[in-house]
């Protein structure tokens, strides 16, 4: 579910979970399967997140990391964006990006 | 998923995890101690699980990596305990220092057999690794762990005294006194312990190489291009194709879910001439790659790159355009991607979710009744109970919607979101689906009555600045709270949501204008007519057709001009062209006098710069747009 204080709030969002065969040493692979319009995700729904990249620690567990995931749909990381265009519309027009993501939301998560 | 709460707790976790806080000073472990220890590393979990973890550390201490009872412990300088075999592994194979809980880089640790020690507290040790950065407190701790990367058979060999030194020694040895092997490309990649490593039959291992063994691993994947060259996993056969292989960069911009790889340039090269639009200038042959996704983009390139040539050997140039091959299905393809894109979020018609399959949408009401029903199975039974009893015609979509509002008691639950969700489950003809449907489509109204009615209101103390003032002055506090500063905003969003980056209506307006004036004047346009932010009326289009018919003309130009024209417009049907374009054919004198395509890619930046909603968007995707509108 999108948080409630975010404009993501009132979809339900999918995510396929692939674990490697090295996990929990190796990350697992996550990514979201219902579109979203998020400054992080990008439209084949991969997350730039750095728990799942480098920042990934074994003693990190599915529910952990999806709480992350669910951070980071409150608090987007404009400055490290993986959709440069929704990046700069969320700095510079918040406003819009917030509209245009409750819309995704409406349409794709509802 | 979780929910607020919760997810303000990720964000602190991510920001608390590290080094900093992993030095604490601790007393001596009870059991009870340990359980919060875990629970202090900054993590969050529901009461559930800290009973899970309880139960766990009651009946013996579990390996936080590999969930596998600890029999020596590995502890760090940052006090975290894991087996020895998960720390030996992040040394040995992995050959990171890094603690496997809180990524401290430790430069030692210690294994011993007392499970309940701490990291201060072990002075003597029997043996030093030095290589692994080790230290043991007993010779057998040290030779259980230095023995895990001995390469012995475990077959013949259960003592391990025969250490092959290899993974290639070792399957030679079993390959002739066993007749087995082991996955080579697993004991490269996997980061496994030789004895760990699964020894198949010949038969076995071909069955796991080519379709998988275990469940979710479905065969090393296999380069298409190099025969019987197999990689661990799909990032390995990624990193090949990209380091050995040729990716159709133009297929990848078109869609980006199936790339499309070729073995060498070659073969890239042929399906460039076959698929895109390819530069012949023979410097960007040599510089391959000049290649573009449609022919306007070429035009531009070319322009740009090659105008002298345009006007130099215009004869030898042009003769090389009408080589290009049409693409049809490519473009087709391509316009379909993008039709898709501007459908869906053009309207709230949901379009979108009348082509998701029918277990998605259960599952989303499924899992939307869960969260508002905070997991509680019993409540879940009641629900999916009255769900049952509507689909049997016992009760009416109103008292369902009743039975709900007592179910759901939850201050976020939204009933008429489920109703929608329940809905879309059946046939959008059948009359379950329009008294549901009756129902959401009645409270969507009635809200947008409610979010529209403010801006009435507000509208005679002018919304703009009400809206910035407003904003600016929470600056700091959007990011965190934002439910009151959302309400406020509300006024100016409900006007908003038609605008996004794939239509705005101002374009669309202004095409319909287009088509209009078509239709009252079929006079020729010229291509520089379609400056869109002008409104078009007929007395402009004439204004304008005079004023390129009255300049003087240079004849030598035109004849020219005369001669290539009929080349240019050849590959356009592949594309939807508007009637705009028409006018552009019976007038062939103007085209040479007038560096029609340059002024073209004006008209983008105009098009796209009135239009607020496309102003984030590349350039690249900007000549799409125009692609579809203006020509």
């Amino acid at each position: 579910m999108g948080p409630p204080d975010s404009p993501y709030a009132g979809g339900v969002f999918f995510l396929s979970i692939h674990f490697p065969t090295d996990y929990p040493f190796k990350p697992p692979k996550i990514a979201f399967t219902t579109k979203i319009y998020h400054p992080n995700i990008n439209a084949n729904g991969n997350i730039c997140l750095d728990i799942l990249k480098d920042q990934w620690s074994p003693a990190l567990t599915i529910s952990k990391v999806l709480l992350s995931i669910c951070s980071l749909l409150t608090d987007a990381n404009p400055d490290d964006p993986l959709v440069p265009e929704i990046a700069h519309i969320y700095k510079t027009d918040r406003a819009k990006y917030e509209a245009t993501a409750r819309e995704w939301t409406k349409k794709y998560a509802v | 998923m979780n929910n607020v709460s919760s997810a303000s707790h990720g964000s602190n976790y991510r920001r608390m995890q590290g080094p900093q806080q992993s030095r604490r000073s601790r007393s001596k472990g009870s059991k009870a101690e340990q359980s919060n220890r875990t629970d202090t590393t900054g993590t969050w979990k529901s009461d559930q699980a800290k009973q899970d973890e309880d139960e766990n550390s009651d009946g013996g201490d579990l390996c936080v990596i590999c969930a596998e009872k600890i029999k020596y412990v590995a502890l760090s300088p940052c006090s975290h305990k894991t087996c020895h075999v998960c720390a030996f592994r992040q040394r040995a194979l992995y050959g990171k220092k890094a603690c496997l809980v809180c990524r401290t880089e430790n430069e030692s640790l210690i294994f011993t057999d007392k499970l309940d020690a701490e990291y201060d507290d072990i002075k003597d040790f029997a043996v030093i690794n030095e290589e692994y950065g080790i230290n043991f407190t007993a010779n057998e701790i040290a030779k259980a762990t230095l023995d895990l990367l001995k390469y012995t058979c475990s077959i013949c060999d259960s003592e391990r005294k025969t250490d092959f030194g290899s993974f290639k020694k070792l399957n030679g040895h079993l390959k002739s006194v066993h007749n087995k092997a082991i996955c080579m490309i697993c004991a490269n990649n996997n980061h496994a312990f030789p004895s760990e490593l699964k020894i198949y039959t010949q038969n076995q291992l071909r069955n796991h190489q080519t379709k998988g063994d275990s469940e979710g691993f479905k065969g090393h994947p296999m380069c298409a291009f190099c025969p019987g060259l197999r990689f661990y996993s799909d990032d390995e056969l990624y990193v090949h194709m990209r380091n050995h292989h040729e990716k159709c960069h133009i297929c990848e911009k078109i869609d980006p879910t199936s790339p499309q790889y070729f073995k060498d340039y070659d073969q890239l090269f042929e399906h460039f001439k076959n698929c895109h639009y390819i530069c012949t200038h023979p410097t960007c042959l040599e510089n391959k790659f000049v290649v573009f996704r449609d022919e306007l983009e070429l035009q531009a390139h070319i322009l740009k790159e090659h105008g002298d040539m345009i006007r130099g050997k215009q004869r030898l140039f042009q003769s090389e355009l009408s080589t290009f091959v049409s693409a049809p299905s490519r473009v087709i393809s391509e316009n379909n991607y993008f039709d898709n894109s501007s459908n869906s979020s053009s309207s709230s018609s949901r379009k979108n979710n009348s082509n998701e399959s029918a277990k998605v949408k259960k599952l989303r009401l499924k899992e939307r009744a869960k969260f508002y029903l905070t997991n509680s199975s019993e409540k879940y039974q009641k629900f999916e109970k009255l769900n049952e009893d509507f689909d049997s015609g016992k009760i009416t979509a109103k008292l369902l919607l009743h039975s709900y509002q007592d179910l759901f008691t939850s201050p976020e639950a939204d009933m008429y979101l489920l109703i929608h969700n329940l809905s879309e489950l059946y046939q959008t003809n059948s009359q379950k689906f329009k008294d549901l449907n009756a129902l959401y489509q009645n409270h969507e109204q009635q809200v947008t009555r409610k979010q529209e009615l403010p801006t009435l209101s507000r509208d005679t103390s002018s919304s703009v600045s009400l809206v910035s003032g407003v904003w600016s002055a929470n600056n700091n506090t959007v990011s965190t709270s934002g439910r009151g500063i959302n309400t406020a905003k509300l006024p100016s969003l409900s006007s908003l949501p038609a605008r996004d980056p794939f239509a705005s209506p101002l374009k669309s307006a202004s095409y319909k204008n287009l088509n209009h004036t078509r239709k009252k004047s079929p006079s020729p346009i010229t291509r520089t007519a379609s400056d869109n932010t002008v409104n078009f009326t007929p007395t402009y289009l004439d204004k304008k057709k005079n004023v390129t018919s009255a300049r003087p003309s240079n004849k030598s130009q035109n004849k020219l001009a005369a001669l290539d024209l009929p080349t240019l417009p050849t590959p356009k049907p592949k594309v939807y062209i508007p009637p705009l374009n028409r006018p552009n054919i019976p007038d062939p004198k103007k085209w040479g006098k007038q560096p029609v395509p340059q002024e073209l890619t004006d008209d983008i930046t105009n098009l796209s710069l009135s239009s607020s909603s496309s102003s984030g968007r590349k350039k690249g995707k900007q000549k799409q747009l125009l692609f579809h509108i203006g020509i």
